[in-house]
Protein backbone atom coordinates (compact mmCIF):
# COMPACT_ATOMS: atom_id res chain seq x y z
CA UNK A 1 0.00 0.00 0.00
CA UNK A 2 1.47 3.36 -0.88
CA UNK A 3 1.70 6.02 1.50
CA UNK A 4 -0.59 8.59 0.56
CA UNK A 5 -3.02 5.45 0.20
CA UNK A 6 -2.39 4.53 3.84
CA UNK A 7 -3.19 8.41 5.06
CA UNK A 8 -5.99 8.25 3.37
CA UNK A 9 -7.01 4.94 4.84
CA UNK A 10 -6.16 6.22 8.48
CA UNK A 11 -8.63 9.19 7.76
CA UNK A 12 -11.42 7.11 6.78
CA UNK A 13 -10.56 5.16 10.05
CA UNK A 14 -10.97 8.50 12.18
CA UNK A 15 -14.25 9.05 10.92
CA UNK A 16 -15.68 6.00 10.63
CA UNK A 17 -14.99 5.72 14.82
CA UNK A 18 -15.88 9.25 15.35
CA UNK A 19 -19.33 8.40 13.97
CA UNK A 20 -19.78 4.61 15.45
CA UNK A 21 -19.20 6.64 18.62
CA UNK A 22 -21.74 9.17 17.81
CA UNK A 23 -24.06 6.56 17.20
CA UNK A 24 -23.33 4.52 20.22
CA UNK A 25 -24.28 7.40 22.43
CA UNK A 26 -27.34 7.76 20.81
CA UNK A 27 -27.89 4.11 21.09
CA UNK A 28 -27.77 4.50 24.64
CA UNK A 29 -29.70 6.62 25.53
CA UNK A 30 -32.91 4.38 25.74
CA UNK A 31 -31.37 1.43 27.21
CA UNK A 32 -31.76 -1.85 24.93
CA UNK A 33 -33.21 -5.07 26.93
CA UNK A 34 -31.00 -7.78 26.81
CA UNK A 35 -31.99 -11.14 24.64
CA UNK A 36 -33.87 -13.24 26.67
CA UNK A 37 -32.17 -16.14 27.26
CA UNK A 38 -33.11 -19.38 24.90
CA UNK A 39 -35.41 -21.68 26.14
CA UNK A 40 -33.59 -25.07 25.89
CA UNK A 41 -29.90 -25.42 25.64
CA UNK A 42 -29.06 -27.67 22.69
CA UNK A 43 -24.97 -27.05 22.78
CA UNK A 44 -23.17 -30.33 22.74
CA UNK A 45 -21.97 -33.23 20.09
CA UNK A 46 -24.90 -35.07 19.24
CA UNK A 47 -24.32 -38.87 17.29
CA UNK A 48 -27.03 -40.02 15.45
CA UNK A 49 -28.68 -42.54 15.87
CA UNK A 50 -31.82 -43.01 13.67
CA UNK A 51 -31.45 -46.55 11.58
CA UNK A 52 -30.57 -45.97 7.78
CA UNK A 53 -34.49 -47.21 6.78
CA UNK A 54 -34.84 -43.58 8.14
CA UNK A 55 -33.17 -41.70 5.28
CA UNK A 56 -35.86 -42.81 2.97
CA UNK A 57 -39.02 -43.17 5.04
CA UNK A 58 -42.46 -41.52 3.91
CA UNK A 59 -40.89 -40.31 0.86
CA UNK A 60 -43.81 -38.90 -1.32
CA UNK A 61 -44.14 -39.61 -4.92
CA UNK A 62 -41.90 -37.80 -7.34
CA UNK A 63 -42.95 -35.93 -10.11
CA UNK A 64 -42.71 -37.10 -13.47
CA UNK A 65 -39.78 -34.57 -13.90
CA UNK A 66 -38.22 -35.75 -11.05
CA UNK A 67 -38.60 -39.47 -11.57
CA UNK A 68 -37.47 -38.80 -14.88
CA UNK A 69 -34.49 -37.37 -13.50
CA UNK A 70 -34.12 -40.13 -11.20
CA UNK A 71 -33.95 -42.87 -13.98
CA UNK A 72 -31.18 -41.08 -16.09
CA UNK A 73 -29.16 -40.66 -12.58
CA UNK A 74 -25.66 -41.24 -13.59
CA UNK A 75 -23.65 -41.66 -10.23
CA UNK A 76 -20.81 -40.25 -11.68
CA UNK A 77 -22.51 -36.76 -12.37
CA UNK A 78 -22.47 -37.01 -8.54
CA UNK A 79 -20.40 -34.19 -6.77
CA UNK A 80 -19.70 -35.95 -3.70
CA UNK A 81 -17.60 -38.23 -5.98
CA UNK A 82 -15.35 -34.89 -6.69
CA UNK A 83 -15.44 -34.44 -2.73
CA UNK A 84 -18.10 -31.70 -3.55
CA UNK A 85 -20.29 -31.28 -0.15
CA UNK A 86 -23.30 -32.80 -0.20
CA UNK A 87 -24.86 -30.08 1.38
CA UNK A 88 -28.40 -29.72 3.21
CA UNK A 89 -31.02 -31.72 3.43
CA UNK A 90 -29.31 -34.22 1.49
CA UNK A 91 -26.88 -34.50 4.39
CA UNK A 92 -26.77 -34.14 8.01
CA UNK A 93 -29.76 -35.95 8.76
CA UNK A 94 -29.02 -39.49 9.43
CA UNK A 95 -25.25 -41.22 10.13
CA UNK A 96 -22.98 -38.46 10.81
CA UNK A 97 -22.92 -36.57 13.75
CA UNK A 98 -22.87 -32.96 14.35
CA UNK A 99 -21.73 -30.07 17.13
CA UNK A 100 -24.44 -27.49 17.91
CA UNK A 101 -22.65 -24.05 19.10
CA UNK A 102 -25.55 -21.80 20.61
CA UNK A 103 -26.19 -18.06 21.28
CA UNK A 104 -29.07 -16.25 22.41
CA UNK A 105 -28.71 -14.54 18.38
CA UNK A 106 -27.30 -17.57 16.48
CA UNK A 107 -26.92 -21.35 16.82
CA UNK A 108 -24.31 -22.60 14.88
CA UNK A 109 -24.68 -26.74 13.45
CA UNK A 110 -20.70 -27.80 12.93
CA UNK A 111 -21.19 -31.43 11.16
CA UNK A 112 -18.36 -33.64 10.65
CA UNK A 113 -19.11 -34.71 6.96
CA UNK A 114 -17.53 -32.63 4.68
CA UNK A 115 -16.85 -29.92 6.94
CA UNK A 116 -20.35 -28.35 6.67
CA UNK A 117 -21.77 -25.51 8.57
CA UNK A 118 -25.28 -24.20 8.88
CA UNK A 119 -25.77 -20.68 10.21
CA UNK A 120 -28.94 -20.63 11.94
CA UNK A 121 -30.21 -17.03 12.76
CA UNK A 122 -32.36 -16.26 16.02
CA UNK A 123 -32.13 -12.70 16.09
CA UNK A 124 -35.68 -12.15 14.21
CA UNK A 125 -34.18 -11.38 10.98
CA UNK A 126 -35.85 -12.32 7.82
CA UNK A 127 -33.39 -13.28 4.74
CA UNK A 128 -33.34 -11.50 1.71
CA UNK A 129 -35.95 -12.28 -1.09
CA UNK A 130 -32.58 -12.82 -3.31
CA UNK A 131 -29.05 -14.62 -2.15
CA UNK A 132 -26.91 -16.99 -3.82
CA UNK A 133 -28.13 -20.56 -3.81
CA UNK A 134 -25.99 -22.35 -1.51
CA UNK A 135 -25.31 -25.93 -1.26
CA UNK A 136 -26.77 -25.42 2.50
CA UNK A 137 -29.47 -22.71 2.19
CA UNK A 138 -29.55 -20.14 4.23
CA UNK A 139 -31.53 -20.47 7.98
CA UNK A 140 -33.39 -18.27 10.02
CA UNK A 141 -34.71 -20.17 13.46
CA UNK A 142 -37.42 -18.80 16.40
CA UNK A 143 -38.41 -20.51 19.21
CA UNK A 144 -41.91 -22.22 20.17
CA UNK A 145 -41.55 -22.93 23.83
CA UNK A 146 -39.21 -24.87 24.02
CA UNK A 147 -38.68 -26.33 20.74
CA UNK A 148 -36.73 -24.59 18.12
CA UNK A 149 -38.11 -24.58 14.34
CA UNK A 150 -35.71 -23.75 11.18
CA UNK A 151 -36.90 -22.56 8.27
CA UNK A 152 -33.89 -23.14 5.83
CA UNK A 153 -34.55 -21.87 1.99
CA UNK A 154 -31.96 -20.67 -0.71
CA UNK A 155 -31.02 -24.06 -1.30
CA UNK A 156 -29.13 -24.79 -4.68
CA UNK A 157 -30.70 -27.03 -7.21
CA UNK A 158 -28.93 -30.53 -6.95
CA UNK A 159 -29.12 -34.17 -5.57
CA UNK A 160 -31.66 -34.59 -2.64
CA UNK A 161 -30.64 -38.25 -1.94
CA UNK A 162 -27.57 -40.32 -2.89
CA UNK A 163 -29.48 -42.32 -5.41
CA UNK A 164 -30.32 -39.86 -7.59
CA UNK A 165 -33.88 -38.51 -6.75
CA UNK A 166 -32.75 -34.50 -7.69
CA UNK A 167 -34.39 -30.84 -6.48
CA UNK A 168 -34.93 -27.93 -8.18
CA UNK A 169 -33.91 -24.87 -6.12
CA UNK A 170 -37.29 -24.69 -4.77
CA UNK A 171 -36.47 -26.68 -1.26
CA UNK A 172 -37.90 -25.28 2.06
CA UNK A 173 -37.20 -27.70 4.46
CA UNK A 174 -38.16 -27.13 8.23
CA UNK A 175 -37.27 -28.67 11.34
CA UNK A 176 -38.48 -28.87 14.27
CA UNK A 177 -35.69 -29.81 17.32
CA UNK A 178 -36.56 -30.74 20.98
CA UNK A 179 -35.29 -32.52 23.72
CA UNK A 180 -36.19 -35.48 25.69
CA UNK A 181 -35.05 -37.87 28.35
CA UNK A 182 -33.50 -35.32 30.70
CA UNK A 183 -31.72 -33.93 27.93
CA UNK A 184 -29.64 -36.76 26.52
CA UNK A 185 -31.83 -37.23 23.11
CA UNK A 186 -32.39 -34.57 20.52
CA UNK A 187 -35.25 -35.68 18.02
CA UNK A 188 -36.17 -33.44 14.83
CA UNK A 189 -39.12 -33.69 12.77
CA UNK A 190 -38.03 -32.84 9.43
CA UNK A 191 -40.71 -31.55 6.62
CA UNK A 192 -38.76 -31.41 3.18
CA UNK A 193 -40.81 -29.36 0.65
CA UNK A 194 -40.18 -28.96 -3.01
CA UNK A 195 -42.65 -29.03 -4.93
CA UNK A 196 -41.14 -29.47 -8.23
CA UNK A 197 -39.62 -32.74 -6.91
CA UNK A 198 -42.62 -34.13 -4.88
CA UNK A 199 -46.78 -34.44 -5.27
CA UNK A 200 -46.63 -33.92 -1.50
CA UNK A 201 -44.31 -32.75 1.68
CA UNK A 202 -41.76 -34.82 3.29
CA UNK A 203 -41.65 -35.63 6.80
CA UNK A 204 -39.32 -37.43 8.32
CA UNK A 205 -38.09 -37.91 11.76
CA UNK A 206 -34.86 -38.54 13.46
CA UNK A 207 -33.36 -38.91 16.70
CA UNK A 208 -29.35 -38.38 18.36
CA UNK A 209 -27.80 -39.22 21.86
CA UNK A 210 -25.63 -36.57 23.29
CA UNK A 211 -22.06 -37.44 23.66
CA UNK A 212 -20.95 -35.64 26.63
CA UNK A 213 -17.25 -35.96 26.21
CA UNK A 214 -17.05 -35.96 22.50
CA UNK A 215 -16.08 -34.46 20.03
CA UNK A 216 -15.95 -33.78 15.81
CA UNK A 217 -13.10 -34.36 13.93
CA UNK A 218 -11.98 -33.21 10.33
CA UNK A 219 -14.02 -35.64 7.95
CA UNK A 220 -11.85 -33.63 4.78
CA UNK A 221 -12.14 -35.72 0.77
CA UNK A 222 -9.46 -35.77 -1.22
CA UNK A 223 -10.63 -36.39 -4.81
CA UNK A 224 -7.25 -38.29 -5.92
CA UNK A 225 -8.64 -40.87 -2.72
CA UNK A 226 -11.99 -40.87 -3.73
CA UNK A 227 -13.84 -44.22 -4.42
CA UNK A 228 -17.53 -43.50 -4.07
CA UNK B 1 0.72 -42.59 -6.94
CA UNK B 2 0.39 -45.09 -9.58
CA UNK B 3 -1.77 -47.62 -7.39
CA UNK B 4 -3.96 -44.85 -6.16
CA UNK B 5 -4.66 -43.88 -9.88
CA UNK B 6 -5.37 -47.49 -10.67
CA UNK B 7 -7.36 -47.81 -7.80
CA UNK B 8 -9.55 -44.78 -8.64
CA UNK B 9 -9.89 -45.75 -12.25
CA UNK B 10 -11.09 -49.41 -11.19
CA UNK B 11 -13.57 -47.99 -8.70
CA UNK B 12 -15.06 -45.20 -11.83
CA UNK B 13 -14.99 -48.51 -13.84
CA UNK B 14 -17.04 -49.95 -11.01
CA UNK B 15 -19.43 -47.05 -10.89
CA UNK B 16 -20.23 -47.18 -14.47
CA UNK B 17 -21.06 -51.11 -14.67
CA UNK B 18 -23.17 -50.51 -11.40
CA UNK B 19 -24.97 -47.35 -12.71
CA UNK B 20 -27.94 -48.84 -14.09
CA UNK B 21 -28.91 -50.39 -10.69
CA UNK B 22 -28.03 -47.01 -8.71
CA UNK B 23 -31.03 -46.38 -6.36
CA UNK B 24 -28.75 -45.81 -3.50
CA UNK B 25 -25.06 -45.17 -3.30
CA UNK B 26 -24.75 -47.84 -0.77
CA UNK B 27 -27.03 -50.67 -2.07
CA UNK B 28 -25.84 -49.49 -5.92
CA UNK B 29 -22.29 -51.12 -5.06
CA UNK B 30 -22.95 -53.65 -2.59
CA UNK B 31 -25.23 -56.42 -2.36
CA UNK B 32 -27.19 -55.72 0.93
CA UNK B 33 -29.17 -58.80 1.21
CA UNK B 34 -26.47 -60.56 1.54
CA UNK B 35 -23.15 -61.04 3.70
CA UNK B 36 -19.61 -62.57 3.15
CA UNK B 37 -16.67 -62.80 5.52
CA UNK B 38 -13.18 -63.09 4.48
CA UNK B 39 -9.69 -63.84 7.13
CA UNK B 40 -6.91 -62.76 5.66
CA UNK B 41 -3.58 -60.67 6.60
CA UNK B 42 -3.91 -56.79 6.83
CA UNK B 43 -1.78 -55.06 3.93
CA UNK B 44 -2.91 -50.80 4.23
CA UNK B 45 -5.35 -49.09 6.16
CA UNK B 46 -6.24 -46.14 4.46
CA UNK B 47 -7.83 -44.00 7.07
CA UNK B 48 -9.72 -41.10 4.89
CA UNK B 49 -12.67 -39.79 4.11
CA UNK B 50 -15.19 -40.26 2.77
CA UNK B 51 -14.55 -43.75 3.22
CA UNK B 52 -11.98 -45.77 4.95
CA UNK B 53 -9.99 -48.79 3.49
CA UNK B 54 -8.56 -51.71 4.97
CA UNK B 55 -6.77 -54.23 2.26
CA UNK B 56 -5.95 -57.80 3.09
CA UNK B 57 -4.60 -60.68 1.76
CA UNK B 58 -7.19 -63.33 1.68
CA UNK B 59 -5.62 -66.72 0.69
CA UNK B 60 -7.89 -69.61 -0.56
CA UNK B 61 -7.73 -73.80 -1.13
CA UNK B 62 -5.80 -72.62 -4.12
CA UNK B 63 -3.05 -70.61 -2.16
CA UNK B 64 -3.44 -67.77 -4.32
CA UNK B 65 -3.54 -64.45 -2.51
CA UNK B 66 -6.45 -62.63 -3.29
CA UNK B 67 -6.39 -58.61 -2.66
CA UNK B 68 -10.06 -58.15 -0.75
CA UNK B 69 -10.87 -54.05 0.13
CA UNK B 70 -13.24 -53.03 2.75
CA UNK B 71 -14.59 -49.82 2.57
CA UNK B 72 -15.97 -48.51 5.90
CA UNK B 73 -16.51 -45.24 7.73
CA UNK B 74 -14.27 -42.39 7.86
CA UNK B 75 -11.79 -41.80 10.03
CA UNK B 76 -14.10 -39.82 12.91
CA UNK B 77 -16.67 -42.79 13.01
CA UNK B 78 -13.61 -45.47 13.19
CA UNK B 79 -12.34 -43.54 16.24
CA UNK B 80 -15.79 -43.82 18.10
CA UNK B 81 -15.62 -47.76 17.16
CA UNK B 82 -12.18 -47.75 18.49
CA UNK B 83 -10.97 -48.73 14.58
CA UNK B 84 -7.59 -46.68 14.20
CA UNK B 85 -4.50 -46.96 12.58
CA UNK B 86 -2.65 -47.82 16.14
CA UNK B 87 -4.62 -50.49 16.33
CA UNK B 88 -5.10 -51.85 13.12
CA UNK B 89 -1.91 -52.61 11.24
CA UNK B 90 -0.02 -54.03 8.59
CA UNK B 91 0.74 -58.24 9.03
CA UNK B 92 -1.87 -58.47 11.90
CA UNK B 93 -4.76 -61.42 11.12
CA UNK B 94 -8.55 -60.27 10.84
CA UNK B 95 -11.90 -61.40 9.57
CA UNK B 96 -14.20 -58.98 8.19
CA UNK B 97 -17.86 -59.75 7.56
CA UNK B 98 -19.72 -57.50 5.33
CA UNK B 99 -21.82 -56.64 2.20
CA UNK B 100 -20.27 -58.06 -0.89
CA UNK B 101 -19.86 -55.88 -4.10
CA UNK B 102 -22.15 -56.70 -6.45
CA UNK B 103 -19.78 -57.18 -9.23
CA UNK B 104 -18.49 -59.91 -7.79
CA UNK B 105 -14.89 -57.77 -7.23
CA UNK B 106 -12.84 -58.25 -4.06
CA UNK B 107 -14.28 -55.56 -2.37
CA UNK B 108 -17.05 -55.41 0.88
CA UNK B 109 -18.89 -52.69 2.78
CA UNK B 110 -17.68 -53.77 6.47
CA UNK B 111 -19.96 -54.59 8.75
CA UNK B 112 -18.16 -56.33 11.65
CA UNK B 113 -14.70 -57.06 12.11
CA UNK B 114 -12.49 -59.48 14.37
CA UNK B 115 -9.68 -58.31 16.01
CA UNK B 116 -6.01 -60.63 16.22
CA UNK B 117 -7.58 -61.20 19.95
CA UNK B 118 -10.71 -62.58 18.77
CA UNK B 119 -12.90 -59.36 19.94
CA UNK B 120 -15.50 -58.89 17.55
CA UNK B 121 -16.31 -55.50 16.84
CA UNK B 122 -19.24 -53.49 14.80
CA UNK B 123 -19.08 -51.08 13.00
CA UNK B 124 -21.92 -50.67 11.18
Amino acid sequence: MSRARSRHHGRRVVVTLSLSAWLSLVAAIPSVAPAADPPTDFSGVWLATSPRSAGGANRPEPTSRARADLEAHDPLDDPVIRCVMPGFPRSGLIIYPFEIVQTDKMLVILYEAFGMVRRIYMDGRELPDYLPPARSGYSVGHWEGDELVINTTHVAPGLLTGGGLRQYGDVVALERFRLRDDGQVLEAEVTITAPETFSGPWVRSFTWELDPDGMIYESVCDPADSRF
Amino acid sequence: MLTVARLVLVALLSIVAVKAAAHHSLASLFDVARTVTVTGEVTRFDFIAPHGYIHMNVTDESDEPTVWQIETYPPGMLIRKGLTPEVLQPGQKISARGYPSRDGRPLMRLLTITMPDGEQRQIQ
